[in-house]
Order: C-alpha cells, then sequence, then structure tokens
C-alpha cells in the first residue's frame, strides 16, 4: 500500500477493499440498476448519471466473492470511478471512509476495526 | 548640388543616416531569418523613406536606387523573390552606394554612377519571378488563407453558376439571361483571380467572356461544338481550381484558349459548314422548361451571409442541448415530487418553475433543431454535377435523356451526403445505360425519343426518400433468374417458387450482373453490390421495381442524420428497446400460426418474402414469456433486407441521441448505445445493421 496515495474503502460480501481516491468520481446512493438487454461478462447492467448512462461494473461476480447476489441495505451505494474514457460504477455494500496517512503507521493500519483491505486496480480487474 | 534651406539638408543628412543604419541591421537579419515579414516590411519601409527624402530634395539618382531597392523588397514579401546570398550582398552593396551617394551630395561632388547597380537588382528580380511564374503556387499569392478560401469558394460557385447555365444555354439558345450569366461569372473569375495574381485563371476566363459577349451580340453563333468547347474549358478551370488548391499549377492553358478562339471563329457568322456547327434548334424545348424551373429554384445557392462552422464544434453543441433537455426533464421530475409533499402556496410556485422549466426547454429544442439545420447541406448540392454527367452520357451512348430533379428544399447531414453520392451517380448511370433505350428503340416501341431519369427526394421528420425513376425498357426478370441460376445463387428446383421481389433482389449480390456486355458507362455489374453497401453504412434501405418495358425505379430511405435518431420505443420483457424508425419497414400483429420453421429459425412470410424472425426475449433475460394470442412483429429493413423481431408492446416514437457505448460494452454487438428518454428512462437503441448481418449469417 502506497501511504502517500489515499484511498476510498468500501464493504463488499464482508470484504474490506479500496480504490484510489483520485479516480472517484462520487458516490452516490444506490439507485436502480437496469439490466442490459444482451448479457454481458462482469456487467451487472447500467444506470442513469448524470446526464449519462454508465456501467456497473459486477465486483461480486468478478472476484467469485459469492454466489447469492448482496442484498440492497440503506448503506449501499454505487462507488463512480473513472476508467480509461468512461465513467464506471461500483455497487459497495457500505463505504467505510478514507485511507490516508493518518491511518498507517509503520506501514500498518491503525484506527481502522477492520485489518484485511484489499486494493482494486480497475486496469487489471478489467483486462479482458 | 545645392539646397538652400540648411535645415532641410540636415533633415535629409540624418533620415539617410538612420534608414541606411536600419537596411545595414535589417538586411544581415534577413539573411539569417528570411521568412521573417517584420524584417522585409521594416527594410521595406526604410528604403521607402530614402526615396521619399530624396524626392524632397530634389535627389534624383538617389530616389532611383532606392526605388530600385524597394521593389526588391516589395517582391521578397510578395514572396516572388526568395532571399539568396546573392541577393542579400547585391543589397549591401546597393545600401553602401547609398551612403556614397548622400556624401557626394553633401559635399557637392560629381555623383556616383548606379545604372550599375540598378540593372544588377532588376536582373536578380527578373530571374526569379521568372523561375516562379513558370511554377506558379498560391505560396507566391501575397494572400491571408482567409482570403484564399473566400476566393476558392467563390471560384466554385461560379464556376457551378457557369455550369448550369452552360447547359441550359444549349437546351435554349435564345435565353439571354444564361449567356448574361455566365458572361458575369467568368468575369467574376477573372476579377478575383486577378486579384490573387492567378494569371493563368484569369486568361482563360477572360477567353470565355470574350466569346460570350460576342455571342450577346449575335457575331458568334451557338453551336453544340462552341458549348462542348465551352465545357471543356469549364473543365480546365476545375483542374487549374484544384491544384491551386493544392499549390502546384501544372495544367497548361493555352491549347484550350486557342481552341476556344477557333470554335469561335469558326462560329463566327453563319459561314459555317460543319455539320456540328449548325445552330442548335430548341430542341425539346417543351419538356426542358420543367428542368429550367426546377433548377433555377433549388441549385442555386441562396445569397444569405454564412460564416464557416466547424461540424465538430456544431455537433458538441447539439450534444449539449440534448445533455440540457436531459436536465431539464429531471428537474421537472424533481420538482413534481416535491409538490407532494408541499403544502398549497409552495405548490404553485413550483408549478410555476416547471411551466418556466418547460419554455426553456422549449427554447433548447429550437437552439437544438437550429443547430442541426445548419450542420446539413441541401440535397440539391449533391445532384449539381448530374446535368452535366447526363449530358456527357447523352453524348457517348448516342442516347437522348431529360433529366428532371426535384428536391424541394431537402437536407442532409454532410457526412451521410458523401455516402450516398456515388450510390446515385451510380444508379443514373445504370438508368442512362442499361436503362434507357436508344432514340430509335424508343420510337418502335412506341415511346418519346427522349427518355426520362427523374430523381425526386422529399423529406419526412429526419428521414429522405428519394426516388430515381427511368422510362426505360426495365429489368428483366428472367434473365436475371437465368443469371442467378448459372451463377449457383438459386438450384433450378427452387427458381419456379421465387417471387418476383424475390429474383430481382439478387441483382443487389456481389458480383452480379444481367448486362450481356462490359461497359464502360457502369462497369461490369459490380455497380447495385457497391449501392447496397453504400446505403447499409448509412442504416438506410434500399426498394427497386421494375416493369419490362415500361421503367425501373428505385427507391432510397436514408435518415437526414445520425445525430438524431427518431425510434420507435418497444418494450421486451419490461426493458426499453429503440428500433430505428428509418429501418422500421412495418410493424404486423400475428397469431403464433403465422410462424413458419425452417432449418431451426423461424420464419414469417411477408408480401411472399422469408424473412427471418428473431425473438430478443432470451437475450435480454427473464423470462421468454408465453404468448397467448398476438405478438407485435416489427418489421426491419437493411438496404434490401429485411428480418423481423418480436417485441411485448410499442410504445411510442420519439426521437433520440444516442450514445455509443464505450469499451465495456461495446461487446453488445446487437445494441449501438444507450439513451435515455424524454421521461428520463434508460433505452437501448438497436444496432440494426449488426443484427440484420447476423440474422443472415445464421
Amino acid at each position: 500500500m502506497n501511504i502517500s496515495v489515499s484511498y476510498i474503502c468500501f464493504r463488499l460480501c464482508e470484504k474490506y477493499f479500496c480504490i484510489k481516491l483520485e479516480i472517484i468520481d462520487s458516490i452516490t446512493p444506490y439507485q436502480e440498476i437496469i439490466e442490459l438487454p444482451y448479457s454481458i461478462n462482469n456487467v451487472k447492467g447500467v444506470i442513469k448519471y448524470k446526464t449519462s448512462v454508465i456501467p456497473i461494473i459486477d465486483l461480486v461476480k468478478i472476484l467469485k466473492l459469492s454466489i447469492n447476489e448482496p442484498a440492497i441495505m440503506p448503506s449501499t451505494k454505487i462507488i463512480i470511478a473513472k476508467y480509461k474514457d468512461e465513467i464506471i460504477g461500483i455497487l459497495a455494500d457500505e463505504v467505510k471512509g478514507i485511507l490516508d496517512k493518518n491511518n498507517f503507521e509503520n506501514n500498518n493500519l491503525i484506527n481502522i476495526d477492520f485489518k484485511d483491505v484489499k486494493i482494486l486496480e480497475l486496469d487489471k480487474l478489467l483486462e479482458p | 548640388m545645392n539646397i538652400s534651406d540648411p535645415h532641410l539638408l540636415e533633415l535629409f543628412v540624418s533620415s539617410i543616416d538612420k534608414n541606411t543604419s536600419a537596411i545595414d541591421a535589417g538586411l544581415l537579419e534577413l539573411e539569417n531569418q528570411p521568412e521573417n515579414t517584420d524584417i522585409i516590411n521594416e527594410l521595406m519601409r526604410s528604403a521607402h523613406n530614402i526615396k521619399g527624402t530624396s524626392n524632397l530634395v530634389g535627389f534624383a539618382v538617389l530616389k532611383d536606387l532606392s526605388h530600385s531597392i524597394e521593389n526588391v523588397m516589395i517582391d521578397i514579401s510578395a514572396k516572388k523573390l526568395s532571399v539568396s546570398q546573392l541577393l542579400i550582398s547585391t543589397l549591401l552593396k546597393a545600401e553602401d552606394l547609398i551612403k556614397v551617394l548622400k556624401n557626394d551630395f553633401i559635399t557637392e561632388q560629381p555623383i556616383s554612377e548606379i545604372t550599375g547597380i540598378i540593372s544588377e537588382l532588376e536582373k536578380l528580380r527578373a530571374q526569379q519571378t521568372e523561375n516562379q511564374s513558370k511554377n506558379e503556387t498560391p505560396k507566391t499569392f501575397d494572400i491571408d488563407p482567409e482570403s484564399l478560401s473566400i476566393y476558392i469558394s467563390d471560384l466554385e460557385e461560379s464556376i457551378e453558376n457557369i455550369n448550369s447555365a452552360l447547359l441550359q444555354l444549349e437546351k435554349n439558345v435564345q435565353d439571354k439571361k444564361n449567356i448574361e450569366s455566365i458572361m458575369r461569372f467568368a468575369h467574376n473569375i477573372k476579377g478575383s483571380s486577378s486579384m490573387v495574381g492567378f494569371t493563368k485563371m484569369k486568361e482563360l476566363t477572360h477567353a470565355i467572356e470574350t466569346i460570350m459577349s460576342d455571342i450577346s451580340k449575335d457575331k458568334i453563333k451557338v453551336t453544340s461544338k462552341l458549348i462542348s468547347t465551352l465545357l471543356k474549358a469549364l473543365d480546365t478551370i476545375i483542374n487549374l481550381k484544384n491544384e491551386f488548391k493544392k499549390g502546384n499549377i501544372t495544367t497548361d492553358t493555352s491549347n484550350i484558349i486557342n481552341e476556344l478562339i477557333a470554335v469561335s471563329t469558326q462560329s463566327f457568322g453563319s459561314s459555317a459548314k460543319d455539320s456540328s456547327n449548325t445552330p442548335i434548334k430548341n430542341k425539346e424545348q417543351s419538356s426542358d422548361k420543367k428542368i429550367n424551373i426546377l433548377q433555377k429554384s433549388d441549385v442555386k445557392i441562396e445569397p444569405v451571409q454564412q460564416v464557416k462552422f466547424n461540424i465538430k464544434s456544431i455537433e458538441n453543441m447539439i450534444n449539449l442541448t440534448r445533455e440540457l433537455t436531459i436536465v431539464e426533464a429531471q428537474l421537472t421530475e424533481t420538482l413534481n415530487s416535491m409538490a407532494v409533499f408541499s403544502d398549497a402556496s409552495f405548490t404553485s410556485k413550483i408549478n410555476q418553475s416547471v411551466e418556466m422549466i418547460f419554455f426553456m426547454g422549449k427554447s433548447i429544442r429550437l437552439i437544438q433543431d437550429e443547430f442541426m439545420k445548419s450542420k446539413m447541406t441541401p440535397f440539391s448540392i449533391l445532384l449539381k454535377n448530374f446535368p452535366r454527367m447526363v449530358r456527357d452520357l447523352e453524348n457517348s451512348l448516342n442516347k437522348k435523356i431529360n433529366l428532371v430533379i426535384e428536391t424541394s428544399g431537402t437536407r442532409l447531414d454532410q457526412n451521410i451526403a458523401e455516402e450516398i453520392t456515388n450510390p446515385l451517380i451510380h444508379i443514373v448511370r445504370n438508368s442512362a445505360d442499361h436503362g434507357i433505350e436508344c432514340p430509335k428503340e424508343r420510337i418502335k416501341s412506341n415511346k418519346p425519343e427522349v427518355g426520362t431519369i427523374k430523381i425526386y427526394a422529399y423529406q419526412k421528420s429526419e428521414q429522405i426518400i428519394i426516388t430515381i425513376e427511368d422510362d426505360g425498357k426495365g429489368i428483366d426478370e428472367d434473365q436475371i433468374l437465368s443469371s442467378a441460376i448459372s451463377k449457383g445463387l438459386v438450384s433450378r428446383d427452387e427458381a419456379p417458387s421465387l417471387s418476383k421481389s424475390q429474383i430481382i433482389n439478387y441483382i443487389f449480390h456481389p458480383g452480379f450482373s444481367t448486362s450481356k456486355n462490359v461497359t464502360e458507362i457502369s462497369g461490369r455489374g459490380v455497380g447495385m453490390d457497391v449501392v447496397k453497401e453504400h446505403i447499409k453504412k448509412v442504416n438506410g434501405t434500399i426498394e427497386l421495381s421494375t416493369e419490362k418495358g415500361k421503367g425501373t425505379k428505385i427507391m432510397l430511405r436514408i435518415p437526414s442524420t445520425m445525430t438524431i435518431i427518431p425510434s420507435v420505443i418497444s418494450d421486451i420483457n419490461g426493458k426499453i428497446l429503440c428500433i430505428p424508425a428509418i429501418n422500421v419497414v412495418k410493424v404486423l400483429y400475428i397469431t403464433p400460426s403465422e410462424i413458419k420453421e425452417k432449418d431451426q429459425t423461424e420464419l414469417l412470410i411477408i408480401d411472399g418474402m422469408a424473412v427471418p424472425l428473431i425473438r430478443l426475449h432470451s437475450d435480454i433475460g427473464g423470462n421468454p414469456r408465453e404468448y397467448r394470442g398476438k405478438y407485435y412483429a416489427v418489421v426491419i429493413g437493411l438496404a434490401e433486407k429485411k428480418i423481423a423481431i418480436l417485441v411485448d408492446k410499442l410504445l411510442k416514437e420519439q426521437k433520440i441521441v444516442v450514445k455509443p457505448f464505450g469499451e465495456i460494452l461495446c461487446s453488445l454487438k446487437n445494441l449501438m448505445g444507450t439513451t435515455i428518454l424524454e421521461d428520463g428512462k434508460i433505452g437501448f437503441v438497436l444496432n440494426v445493421s449488426n443484427l440484420v448481418s447476423n440474422s443472415y449469417a445464421l
């Protein structure tokens, strides 16, 4: 983990992940995801975001986190991130907050109630 | 030499000193930066100053020398002269001489000889200009790029006007208006060409103007040979123009000018014996009146003040206005949902806002329409060369053809226009070559001697319907069928079961040709296949109907724009699918028993044609609905092919703007993107061309 960079940290299927803050566009409340007319790997569907339609990446499927779809809770959010020239959405059960250098001491995470955080790199995740 | 006024002398000396040192420095700088116009201008000014001051004190010799220097500088600045070392050193020599002359002048000594240096300078100028005039390029013209582009567009307009006027003149020699208009436009070109220093163009147009003025004074009679030569001259003008644009003028104009002079002297008076020189009678005047009228109202470009605009930036603005309308819809939605929870006084305020937003939305849509319109080109511009083309075809085929064009203000996107120009040329050439019979044959079959090709275009919202109709011999079905059998496209057993339209459609097959002999005009029958491909590219449809002995009619339906797509909004398993309206041939309400099956594909029989039936339900997800009763089948056409898709509901028709898929979703081949509908819902837009080709690949 690179301490000089800030991350946004979220929970999905009882696991913790984080994504570089600099590629995050915003975090929006959950809205209904519209499935695509044709099935396509790794994409759950699309949502309307500002004036465009963006794909929602199916992290559960990509990372094989669970066989079941996670339930939609009041804490469920959609993280909007930039990927190449596109904007994509990622479903999160809960957004925990930002991890920055205050959370680190000697390269170890401190002051948080969980220890095992996986860094997600969209480029690697979405490469075919 | 005496100057009575000491002040004047002082002024003269200081001015010469100042300017010579400026020239000194300037020349050295110029040697290092020969392209620097600031330096050149400075030098020009200095030389001019010296000239002026010398004149003031009556020092003619110095005036002449500085005048020479100034001329050299003018040539350099006009890019007629390039800066060479020799040039610089000669100029420096001249500048030294100025100083000598000045000293001679104030010390009242005999004035030094300057003719040597002046002739040296003149020689340099002459050499270079000679080289340049051999290879005339726009670079030699001292004009900014903007004026050049104005010159070119004026030129193009004038050429077009001369072209149509010439063709009309041929049909109606009496019409003085055409003569005048050719004369005027030739004169325009002459004037503007001489302004930009385009001598070849000037000379050629001058020759044309002279002939026209002789015609108008009845000194020369209009013969078909004269018209042909004038058209040839016009071709040369077009060549010159294109070369001018490229900056490399190589076309030789002397031949055509001589030809023009020769033909005009031949046509002089009535002494002509050559049959081709006999004055043209007003041939087919009655039928030609129509085309004249149509062209006058249509082909001419409206004299509205115009600015050039980048299409990309217009497209951006259209997209932005589109986003505004989406925001508008969302804003209205939000306000309406607020109104439910508010008290009465607040509700009325909200309603007011909703109303205001509605008016804003109306303006946004008007802006959008204006942008759309400004992006489009009149359809008639596409056809501007068609009268000429048909005339050339008439001559080379020895046929008589009357072309009727009616485009009634149709407009379309530039990129679509470019895509369909070639197909149209092809279709018209086909009609002229294979459709229209030669005059003898036509008379034999009781038809008017002159064949007719009509091009009609009209616009229906964002669609343009173009029909190209000829009254020729039509396409022989039996010949197509036997050709199809011999090429193995259809078996002999299957042949009798084919419907008329199925047979005709074989001509869209790659490499299919019915013409017994390959001709230069329309090639070897790859034609209709190519036409089809172009039409497919713009998502258009093509329909061909023909009657033996009566003629052929081809109908093209093409979108006028790719930016805004009027679509049929349908519902499949609760998902919204937008089908571009241009491709929707019809909607059928069918019972399950009408669906036939062959080789595991479902088919519908529509107008005697078997059309593949596509169910998108399984792809869309959810359970394919069990159909009780009837279905909606949307028949979709692309180029000459048709398919049908089953949908649950037809919701409405709406104009949509497609957002193409990015990298992540682009593997959805049967869709081209998404759109946000006016009610804020997400719609998926069908990629008709992929779906149709996939269904036929099966």
